[in-house]
């Protein structure tokens, strides 16, 4: 309850490449339109990477999508040889998803796809969506989100579970943790100050809201009741969940 | 097929090996066939504790490369007649072997043993991604040590990405008196961050050392030090024994309960 410290040093204006939910392009995610899912592969990190982010997604999100859903893959240049290319078609059809179209820039690919009997786009026809539009509906993740992991979304964030120490949520709107929130977790990071964070037991590492950073205090013990992470007149502050609502319904009535 | 189990921890120095090491023996002392196999190319120590260093010829890399038939690397232990050890090679480092060869050599080994347990190296680099390759379940090991937990998380994800399912915590060299004061993570601190069951808890004991130099597994001593009692206590319960934790001095009375509630209630 009360003021965080540490708020007094402004969070840099850091590229969106390195922080912020811009760097979502560097990781692994799925969009759907009309034509089914799309599932977008970075061109940059080790197939290692790519492989784990892609299982625990899948594995965390398992109500995204309901019954066989077709899927597009967007490799760009990524070279996937033969197996890898039907090892992550497995994968796919584990989770009720059919791997039908690769779109893909590297003949390896290319060739690896049209072995296996999907449709292959080489052409730029696809490119029409470059940059994949925003997907900012909620992100509804029932997991832990251990050390080392990282989760980027554009909308709001909802994680049914802990957030463990060395973890990040990096929300562009609101984060709700359902369990306890002991990592860093990063809302309205695209610039919106009226995000707010809430978990049901708050001890985390370092909290972010916008362009604003704060760290607990180094004294006092967790409360045990939910908290609410909220901007205000340029400072970070916490509350519980009944003082927030409270105030809140204060501030309307008085507006 | 046997069940391959994958001994790791994300940290170095939290008694992988001696653990590989113990726990074969207490299994093969239950009266099951177990091949403990050394995953750390370049950095063996499993024979050493073993006290088998001088009988090894051949290793898991010549097996992998055709020059011998699995057969003769394996190293039988004279003094525990169901134990087998498969070595590493020391002079060569870990990206001499790549996780498909593992997946078939641990697979051939299944085949003929009860128990596989695979000696996991430090670090979540190519020697990690070898390691468990092949394994369907893992004990993952810590100490009681913010560093050493919030490795053991990184790695329980790691798994959990590579579709081993089956994780088990087991807590090693844990102080009941410095708990007691306040100055070490106690077990249920760890397991509530970690979220796995707990599966032993083995108290920090001076044996560990003698033994180690010595090269002779401290479950094979006529009186079993704490530590060593420990290691054959997880050892019925990887055989589905239903083994009480004994109350460590110093613990709180109600700790397994509550350990126990918080495991129940921790279904994700």
């Amino acid at each position: 309850m009360g003021l965080l410290v540490g708020n007094s040093p402004p969070f840099p204006k850091a590229p969106a490449s390195s922080i912020g939910v811009g760097a979502a392009k560097e990781s692994v995610y799925f969009r759907s339109d009309a034509q089914g899912i799309h599932l977008h592969l970075p061109t940059t990190l080790a197939w290692e990477e790519v492989w784990d982010e892609l299982v625990w997604q899948l594995r965390s999100r398992k109500s995204y999508w309901t019954g066989v859903a077709p899927l597009t893959l967007w490799c760009q240049e990524r070279e996937l040889e033969l197996p890898t290319l039907q090892a992550l078609a497995v994968l796919l059809a584990q989770h009720r998803l059919q791997l039908w179209r690769v779109q893909t820039r590297s003949r390896t690919t290319a060739i690896a796809a049209a072995t296996l009997g999907y449709s292959v786009e080489q052409s730029s026809l696809l490119e029409v969506v470059p940059s994949p539009p925003p997907d900012t509906a909620p992100l509804y993740l029932r997991s832990t989100v251990r050390s080392g992991m990282s989760v980027r979304h554009r909308g709001s964030v909802f994680l049914l579970g802990d957030l463990n120490p060395g973890g990040e949520i990096v929300a562009g709107g609101d984060i709700w943790v359902w369990g306890r929130l002991r990592g860093l977790a990063h809302a309205g990071a695209e610039g919106d100050r009226s995000a707010v964070i809430l978990a049901l037991q708050l001890e985390p590492t370092q909290l972010r809201i916008a362009d604003q950073v704060a760290r607990p205090p180094e004294s006092g013990s967790p409360c045990n009741t939910p908290e609410v992470v909220y901007w205000q007149d340029g400072a970070i502050c916490i509350a519980s969940l009944q003082e927030f609502l409270r105030r809140r319904a204060w501030a309307e009535l008085s507006s | 097929m046997g069940r391959v189990i994958v001994i790791t921890s994300g940290k170095g120095g939290v008694g992988k090996t001696t653990l590989t090491a113990n726990l074969g023996t207490a299994l093969a002392r239950l009266g099951r066939s177990v091949a403990v196999v050394d995953a750390d190319f370049g950095l063996r120590n499993l024979d050493l504790l073993l006290g088998l260093e001088n009988r090894v010829v051949y290793t898991a890399l010549e097996v992998i490369a055709g020059e011998c038939r699995l057969e003769q690397a394996l190293v039988k232990d004279k003094r525990t007649p169901n134990l087998s050890l498969l070595p590493a090679a020391q002079t060569r480092n870990k990206t001499a072997v790549n996780p498909e060869q593992m997946r078939q050599l641990m697979e051939k080994l299944a085949g003929s043993y009860d128990y596989v347990l695979i000696d996991c190296p430090a670090g979540i680099e190519q020697g990690f991604r070898n390691a468990i390759a092949g394994a369907t379940e893992a004990l993952l090991v810590t100490t009681p040590e913010v560093a050493a937990v919030r490795d053991a998380d990184r790695v329980v994800g790691l798994l959990e990405a590579a579709g081993i399912s089956s994780i088990q915590l087991i807590v090693n060299r844990l102080r009941p008196d410095m708990v007691t004061a306040g100055q070490m993570m106690a077990v249920e601190d760890v397991v509530e961050v970690l979220a796995i069951p707990l599966v032993g808890m083995i108290p920090e004991d001076r044996e560990v050392i003698v033994s180690t130099n010595k090269g002779e597994p401290m479950v094979l001593a006529a009186r079993p030090s704490p530590a060593a009692q420990a290691i054959q206590r997880i050892a019925r319960r990887l055989e589905g024994e239903v083994v009480e934790f004994p109350k460590l001095a110093g613990l709180g009375e109600s700790f397994w309960e509550k350990a126990r509630r918080f495991l129940s209630q921790k279904v994700f």
